[in-house]
This record gives structure tokens, sequence and C-alpha cells, in this order.
């Protein structure tokens, strides 16, 4: 519902702000990219050491943040208790804290990351932002769900996760352009990636399970070497 | 007046349907966040079948025939599709969430995948001339709005969802199957077979949301599989929860919806008394404020309401005979 609130009301103040929209060769769909007037975001040393691509510090920030994300969910009491509501809502409020702000306060620091994320991609100053999003969403909100399922919920494996995604989804849309392949073919890896993560904890628990039997043998068979060393003596 | 209900009515059934295969999922304790994915492979097999049949001029006069195979074609394809979420969530235990997004992504990528192999094109168009509709010109004015110029699945989804919801609430199948949602624990040392129930669950709610794709394609989307029902899915998932989780609840917020948002889509034309006066037209807001208004009444309705509304108990977590 939020999504589609949100899309209405960007559509809605972009048709009553006309002067940002670019209609140049007559489009009209998309507004002026960041670049146009020179406030995209600093590129510091990174596009001498990258050069020809649309980089910008943005991604050094990125990193931070989920470093940040990290350490204030594992290290911080507030990441604790958001934690623990989490687990078990009736435990936490149980053990004193307040499980209906610390709800609000994840959805608050979610949302903020999202805008984060939307910040980055959009004010580039290359990236041009279609304002008829009432129509259609972007995908890249729904794309962050699989890549926090595929790091598992933490942060720092979201650096990597999404890193893979976006590689193979870019990889994707060169495929179509040089070679025969059809651009869906990484969608449809990414897909199929996602499903097999899922089984994740099913390998999991069979490895700790056979870890546990072999360990139950390994025990069972010093038993026995003791015993058998332990045979003449009187105990 | 005609037009409005008979506008409604075309965008509240795949909505309804949908929805009520939410309920089924989730009533047998399988979160099916999948839905989008399923009305996307559903509607590809029935456009894929009214194709297939069209090229090789089967079937040409039959119109409504080749309609009904092209929905059973979609509940099939969705069935199976669904098959994917229930084997990894009830054999292997995986997580619901994931596995469900995952074939949200794979169903989109696998249809357009499809298509572009076969028709070089990124979207697969039905001919438009198919005559799906059902005409009944003399009819008494009182009638015309729910029998003229209607869809054969309109009728057909209707009783489909008395019978379901008739199974669900009336029929031992259905307490069992409500009982694996609830308890499943309890319900298996009374020698209920959880695992075949939550497949039930979840393989009728994959038939209905393969339905509900089709017919969104086939009466809304203007015939056009290209890999989306604009996020239709995830709309019928909200309307679940907005009806607490029940069939009447769903059918209410499903046709609250569905009038609120073809007011939105035809405000500008809307001419509710028959006085030539188009009112809403003439407030001057404009089309961004009338699309808004079926969402934020949800969302309104849903913070009075949320209180009251009660999940399945057991929804979401795998079933394991060893916890009490």
């Amino acid at each position: 519902m939020t999504n589609w609130i949100a899309a209405n009301i960007v559509s809605w103040v972009f048709s009553v702000n006309r002067q940002f929209i670019n209609i140049e060769g007559g489009k009209a769909q998309f507004t002026f990219v960041t670049g146009a007037n020179g406030v995209s975001t600093p590129t510091l040393f990174l596009d001498k050491l990258f050069p020809g691509t649309y980089i910008d510090c943005s991604i050094l920030l990125a990193v931070l943040i989920a470093i940040g994300m990290y350490y204030f969910i594992n290290k911080t009491t507030i990441g604790f208790e958001l934690k623990a509501c989490g687990y078990n809502k009736n435990a936490a409020e149980y053990a004193g804290m307040n499980q209906k702000r610390n709800i609000v306060l994840s959805m608050v620091i979610s949302g903020g990351l999202a805008a984060a994320g939307a910040c980055f991609y959009y004010l580039n100053g290359h990236i041009e932002l279609s304002w008829n999003t009432y129509s259609a969403l972007p995908a890249d909100g729904f794309n962050g769900i699989p890549v926090a399922l595929l790091a598992g919920n933490n942060p720092i494996g979201v650096i990597f996760s999404s890193l893979l995604l976006r590689f193979l989804d870019k990889s994707g849309t060169n495929l179509a352009g040089f070679t025969g392949f059809n651009e869906y073919v990484s969608d449809l890896i990414i897909a199929l990636i996602m499903y097999f993560a899922g089984f994740s904890k099913l390998i999991h628990d069979l490895l700790a399970k056979k870890k546990k039997t072999f360990a139950a043998q390994e025990a069972s068979a010093e038993n026995k070497e003791t015993v058998a060393a332990g045979k003449g003596e009187k105990s | 007046m005609t037009f409005l209900i008979q506008t409604t009515l075309i965008y509240t059934i795949p909505l309804m349907i949908v929805a009520l295969a939410g309920i089924f999922a989730e009533r047998s304790g399988i979160i099916n966040i999948a839905l989008d994915g399923i009305m996307i492979f559903g509607s590809f097999c029935g456009a894929m079948l009214v194709h297939l049949f069209q090229t090789n001029n089967l079937l040409a006069g039959h119109s409504q025939l080749l309609y009904l195979l092209a929905l059973l074609a979609a509940g099939v394809g969705g069935a199976l599709f669904s098959l994917l979420l229930s084997f990894s969530a009830i054999n292997l235990r995986a997580d619901q969430t994931i596995g469900g997004t995952a074939l949200n992504l794979l169903a989109p990528a696998l249809t357009l995948f499809i298509i572009k192999i076969f028709f070089f094109q990124d979207k697969l168009v039905m001919s438009k001339s198919l005559g799906f509709i059902v005409l009944n010109d003399d009819l008494p004015p009182l009638l015309k709005p729910f029998f003229d110029k209607m869809y054969l699945s309109t009728y057909l989804m209707i009783a489909l969802y008395i019978v379901l919801s008739i199974f669900l609430y009336k029929t031992k199948y259905g307490l069992r199957l409500r009982a694996c949602g609830e308890h499943p624990q309890a319900a298996d040392s009374v020698g209920i077979n959880v695992g075949r129930y939550r497949y039930l669950g979840t393989t009728i709610s994959g038939f209905l949301g393969g339905l509900g794709g089709y017919i969104f394609i086939a009466t809304t989307a203007a015939g056009t599989a290209e890999g989306t029902v604009a996020g239709m899915g995830f709309l019928a998932l909200a309307i679940m929860i907005f009806g607490n989780w029940k069939p009447v609840g769903v059918a209410l917020g499903s046709l609250m919806f569905g009038l609120l948002k073809c007011i939105g889509a035809s405000y500008s034309t809307l001419d509710i008394n028959g006085d030539g006066v188009c009112a809403l037209a003439n407030l001057g807001m404009p089309l961004y404020f009338y699309n808004l208004i079926p969402y934020v009444a949800v969302l309104v309705v849903l913070a009075f309401t949320a209180g009251k509304s009660r999940a399945p108990k057991a929804e979401g977590i795998p079933y394991d005979k060893g916890l009490r």
C-alpha cells in the first residue's frame, strides 16, 4: 500500500513542478540528471582508478554504512534490543524493553537506509529517474530483499551479496548486446541462486548432525580405548 | 453507473481469487509470498495455450471454450509452479520467505526467457479478436450491469469462491487444513498428515493464483503476457491481511478496493447519476489524487482494525515433529 502511495505522491510532485523534467527530445518521462547542473555526487579519486565508469564516492559511503550497521546491531544496546524483539517480542517485553518503540525504530532505520540507497543511485549524475512511478514501481526496492536474504541478514554479507547480484544483473544486459544469449539468462541464474540459498539451513543442519554423530562415534571409540587400556587395572 | 459496476467487477475478480489463494496457503501454515510469481507463471501458461491454439487454428469459432481451456492451463501451471514452494517449505524445511521471494524472481525471468526464445520479443500478445466477452443486449436495465458484456470467468470465479469457502469452513478437510495452520503438532497427534495438508493448501493456492493471473491479463492488461502483473500479487496479499484471513473479509476488501480503484481510473469520464455532469472531474484534483485514494483507504481501515486481526498461528514455521 505505502509503495503505491509513495509512487503517486512522487508523480504528483513532479507533475506540478515541471521544471525538473527533461523534455529534450520529446520524451518527457525522465527528470534531469543531477549532472546537468553539476550537483552530482563527488567522485573523489575513484574516477581515476576506474576510468570510463560512472563510479562515485557513494560506494565508499555504502560500505561504511554497512560496517556501521554491523557494529550497531551486534555491539550496541539498542541493536541488541532490536534483535531481541525480532526473536521473541514477548520475552523482550518481559525483560523490560519497549517493544513498540523498537519496532518503530527498526522501521525508521530501514526507511532511512532505503532512502540512502535511492540517493546513492539517482544522485550519481548519470542516472535518470522515470518520474511516472505511479504506473510502474522501480524494481530496485524489491531487489533489495533478495540481497538481504542471500546475505543471511548480515550487514557485512550484504556488501558482497549486493556486488554479486548486481554483477550478474549487469552482465546479463551486456550479454544480450554482444552474444547470442538473451538478457533474461542472468535473471534466471539469480532466481535459481536465491531458490537454492533457501536450502542452506537444511545443509547446515545435515552438517551439524553429521558432526554430532561423528563426535559421538569418536567419543565412544575413545571410551572403548580407555576401557581397553585400563583393563588390567582396578579402578 | 453500468460502466462503473462492470469495471469494478472485472478488476475485483482477480484480486479476490488471488487473495483467496493466499488464504488457502496461509491457513495451512505456508506463507505464500510467491503469489505474484505464481500469477505471472499462470498467466504465461494461459497465454501460451491460447497462442498455440490460435496459430494452429484450433477451436477458432469457440472462443468461450478456448477461454475455459486457457483458464485451466493457467491454473495447472500455477499449481505446478507452487509445488516448487511447497517442496522447499515442507520437504526441505527451507525459509518460506526466501523460497517465495526466489519464485517471485524466477517467474518473470523464466517467462521472459521462454517468450524471448520463441517470439524474439519481450511480450506475448494474444490476438485482440478473441471475443471472450459474453454479450446480452436485450436485458432489463437492472440486470444489464451484471450480465451484459461480462466475462465468463466472473461467474466462474464467484462460484469457485463460494465452493472453496464452504470447503474451508464446512468440510472436515477444510477443518484439518486450518488445524495444520494453527497447531500442526496437535493436528498430527490426532492422525492428520500435516505435510499432505500443507501440500493441498499450497497447491489450491497455486491453482487459484494461476487463474487470477490469467484473468488479470485477459481482462485488464489487454491480453499481454510480459512477465509482470503490475504488483497484483502483493496487493492481493495486503487484501488478505485486510480481510483478516477470512473469505468474507477478503471479498469485501477486494470489492472496496476495486471500486475505489475504478473510480480513480475513470474519474474524468465518470457520470454517476447520469445527468451529463462529470462531478469528480470538475473538482480539479489531479489524476494522482484519485489513484492515491484506494491505497490510503485500505491503510486507514487497516489502522483501525489491525488490533483485531489474527494471523494463523503456525504460519511460516516449518513443521517439526519434535516440538511441542
